[in-house]
């Protein structure tokens, strides 16, 4: 399977916070959910890749282009965690905008999207709901066929149903192996629904990518009282919370001790264990 | 490129009207005092000077307000062609209110009135062209919010100067005055052509920098 994305080495530091990502592929036909706490550095990854910001080092292929190359852009759609067109604009303008930006423009897919989101054509942006912006930025993201599809917390701030009809449209996106989807978000419920992979940034670096089933069975939590704690062996802890009558521990599935009642690890649970024990 | 411009061109839209409301009220008063006082079209096309320096700021502010750069950066175009594409789109507005200034002067001088001659419109845009040149790199460097103030002050700037000239002129009434008028006197006889040749070469040669200028800032750019 080719891989959408390819990152080599790639080093970028703001002041005392540095991204280093020795290498990570994205599978093509897959969705990668990217999670992490506020700075960890999903978004300077996201730009990253987009080329938006000069990196101090390093090298990135979308779908085997680098990614320096405008036309690596062109298979690429991109929805950001705000509509990014001017408020006075309309869906009409939009479109106008962006069939003059991408050869590969559909004007018939659009209007299916439009139709589908039931989005009004002339209606000022700022006069959307937030939901209506963001269903308009994917439509403008999809309505080029792009491969590979990145999300930049997108979701966020969207209520439940809007949610669960974006993520129908990711799903229905997918179904072609060849498109790709990159999404950072906070809502680990929607990546835990949709991701096939998981990446987990923090403190600028990846801590994890892997497989969201494997992830899943790789790590139990495992509930015990102080007394069954020191029990434990603390090399086979990978993450610990505690409360007064004892502790939730993360622990690899396999190293989990005979006698201790354990329960399935939610990605949230992972990531939360993990980013405690790094302190 | 054609999607940048018309990013442009769209944003520029409500500006355009509220100008275009205000050019056609001057365009009004210049007919109702065409035989008063026998005036021009000046503040008519004094407007449309002040639309062509609106322009650049009007659309760097519709893109910051909404964060465009960040998705401008992301389409297929490379980050020299979204500037290349502003500086056009300036020349674009330009040339259009030149021609709408000569078609009302040639409507006007139809009329009666006195049409303006074609230094008065090649003067104007050649400084506006420079002013646009000199204020493009600032934006792209500082924002919209800081420019405006370093673009206060490159206007201020030269009427300062002529009224400093002026109060020099005042005070030292007799000699350096007469020395002053009799070099504008030589000047009078300096042929025309050649100096507006000489003139656009020069303002298009800033332009062209400007916008490489521009280039450089914008490549440079963490959006």
């Amino acid at each position: 399977m080719a891989n959408a994305t390819e990152i080599k080495n790639l080093v970028k530091t703001y002041g005392d916070f540095t991204l280093s990502i020795e290498s990570l592929e994205i599978p093509s036909g897959c969705i990668m959910g990217l999670v992490g706490s506020n700075g960890a550095g999903k978004s300077t990854m996201i730009k990253s890749i987009l080329d938006l910001i000069k990196t101090d080092s390093g090298e990135i292929t979308i779908n085997g282009m680098s990614n320096r190359l405008e036309s690596s852009r062109e298979d690429v759609g991109v929805v950001f965690d705000e509509i990014k067109f001017p408020q006075v604009f309309t869906a009409s303008d939009v479109r106008l905008v962006l069939k003059g930006a991408y050869k590969n423009w559909d004007d018939a897919l659009w209007s299916k999207y439009i139709e589908q989101f039931k989005l009004p054509l002339k209606k000022k942006i700022k006069e959307f709901s937030r939901g209506m912006k963001m269903k308009l930025s994917l439509a403008a993201a999809l309505a080029h066929h792009p491969k590979l599809l990145i999300l930049d917390e997108a979701t966020s701030g969207i209520d439940p149903v809007v949610r669960d009809e974006i993520l129908d449209i990711f799903l229905d996106f997918i179904q072609d192996e060849q498109h790709t989807i990159l999404a950072s978000s906070h809502i680990i419920s929607d990546l835990e629904k949709a991701a096939d992979y998981v990446t987990f940034i923090n403190n600028g670096r990846i801590v994890f990518c892997e497989e969201k089933d494997t992830l899943m069975e790789k790590y139990r939590i495992v509930k015990c009282g102080n007394e069954e704690l020191d029990a434990i062996n603390k090399a086979d802890i990978v993450g610990k919370r505690t409360n007064t009558f004892g502790a939730e521990l993360l622990m690899f599935s396999d190293r989990v001790p005979e006698g201790f009642v354990s329960a399935k690890a939610g990605i949230e649970d992972i990531m939360l264990m993990i980013i405690k024990n790094e302190g | 490129m054609k999607g940048i411009i018309t990013k442009d061109l769209l944003g520029l839209k409500q500006v355009g009207l509220t100008m275009g409301i205000l050019m056609l009220f001057y365009l009004f008063l210049g007919f109702m005092n065409m035989k008063d006082s026998g005036a021009g079209l000046g503040y008519f096309s004094i407007m449309a000077l002040v639309i062509n320096v609106m322009v650049p700021l009007s659309c760097a502010g519709y893109d910051e307000q909404c964060d465009w750069d960040v998705f401008g950066a992301s389409l297929p175009v490379s980050k020299s062609k979204i500037v290349a594409c502003r500086y056009l789109v300036n020349l674009m507005v330009m040339a259009f209110t030149t021609l709408v200034v000569f078609v009302a002067n040639m409507i006007f001088a139809a009329f009666g009135g006195t049409p303006t001659g074609i230094l008065g419109y090649l003067v104007p845009i050649l400084l506006t062209v420079m002013y646009v040149a000199i204020m493009t790199p600032v934006i792209y460097k500082f924002g919209v919010q800081k420019s405006r103030f370093i673009i206060i002050a490159v206007m201020i700037l030269p009427s300062l100067l002529i009224a400093g000239l002026g109060m020099f002129m005042a005070n030292n009434a007799d000699e350096e005055s007469s020395m002053f008028i009799d070099s504008l006197d030589k000047l009078s006889s300096v042929p025309v052509v050649p100096v507006v040749i000489g003139a656009t070469v020069i303002v298009a040669a800033v332009y062209t920098l400007s916008m490489l200028l521009s280039m450089r800032i914008y490549n440079r750019k963490e959006l």
